[in-house]
């Protein structure tokens, strides 16, 4: 089997991938803090909407519980409307903005 | 309530009549608070006009410090998001309207976790509950609202749960 690129040149090519998706992607979905909402509902949106695992599900319903937010997603003005329409689907608070510089 | 996993990985719902009738005035109340002449995104993007604070929570606003925006978004979602919303609780004032169990596919429970969320959001507001240790208005009048806010938590937790293991179980 030929080996496509040597693992340095991988990761550099990882590097300049991720710096353009940075570039690329400057917004971001907020979900915050409401008393209303349980967290076994916070967990199971995370993982039915989002797919994420139990575990990072779970990770992030406590950030929003105990910090009071949680940054749930990064990438373009367009997608961060869709998953903040989705939330708002589900009833929970959620919101978008510009990352921080 | 009694909710329980069938053997079929399907999820069965059943409730009292004083149960039904709650959830059928509840329902009922949340659909006219939706489906209200003044909870459109035209009159959302007029601030002169009051809407319901109940309506703020159940749709707030999609950017917190850019008015601009938050309106924009609210004249392309809203319409849609009002449509769902009714929706989901026309779904479950049909189901108050059934004695016999009712069984439910995991897709099928979704409308029902959503209206029960939306319930939850308007009742809170009526309530008061704005923080996490918020346990709601101990206003008598409000006794009723309180009791339905509680039972609509335990029914949802219930719901996940069921959910859950019918989804383990596969």
């Amino acid at each position: 089997m030929a080996q496509t690129a040597s693992p340095d040149l991988d990761q550099e090519l990882q590097q300049l991938l991720e710096n353009q998706r940075r570039f690329d992607t400057p917004w971001r979905t907020i979900v915050w803090n409401d008393p209303v909402n349980l967290m076994s509902y916070v967990v199971y949106v995370f993982r039915s909407y989002f797919g994420f695992t139990e575990a990072k599900a779970h990770t992030l319903m406590l950030a929003v519980h105990h910090d009071g937010k949680a940054v749930v997603a990064q990438g373009s003005r367009e997608e961060m409307e869709r998953h903040v329409q989705a939330m708002h689907e589900y009833g929970l608070w959620a919101t978008l903005d510009r990352v921080e510089a | 309530m009694r909710i329980r996993t069938t053997r079929d990985g399907k999820i069965s719902a059943e409730f009292e009549e004083v149960e039904r009738d709650m959830l059928a005035r509840l329902t009922s109340e949340l659909i006219d608070l939706l489906t209200q002449t003044d909870a459109g995104p035209e009159a959302a993007a007029d601030p002169s006009l009051p809407r319901d604070p109940a309506l703020e929570r159940i749709l707030p606003d999609a950017y917190r410090d850019d008015e601009e925006s938050a309106a924009e978004f609210r004249r392309f979602t809203e319409d849609d998001l009002l449509a769902l919303k009714t929706g989901n609780a026309l779904t479950l004032a049909r189901a108050a309207q059934t004695s016999a169990p009712i069984v439910l596919a995991e897709a099928e429970v979704l409308p029902w976790l959503r209206a029960i969320t939306d319930l939850r959001l308007a009742l809170a507001t009526r309530l008061g509950i704005e923080a996490d240790d918020d346990e709601g208005s101990d206003a008598p009048e409000l006794a009723p609202a309180k009791a339905a806010y509680w039972w609509l938590g335990e029914l949802q937790e219930r719901l996940i749960q069921a959910i859950t293991h019918a989804t383990a179980d596969r």
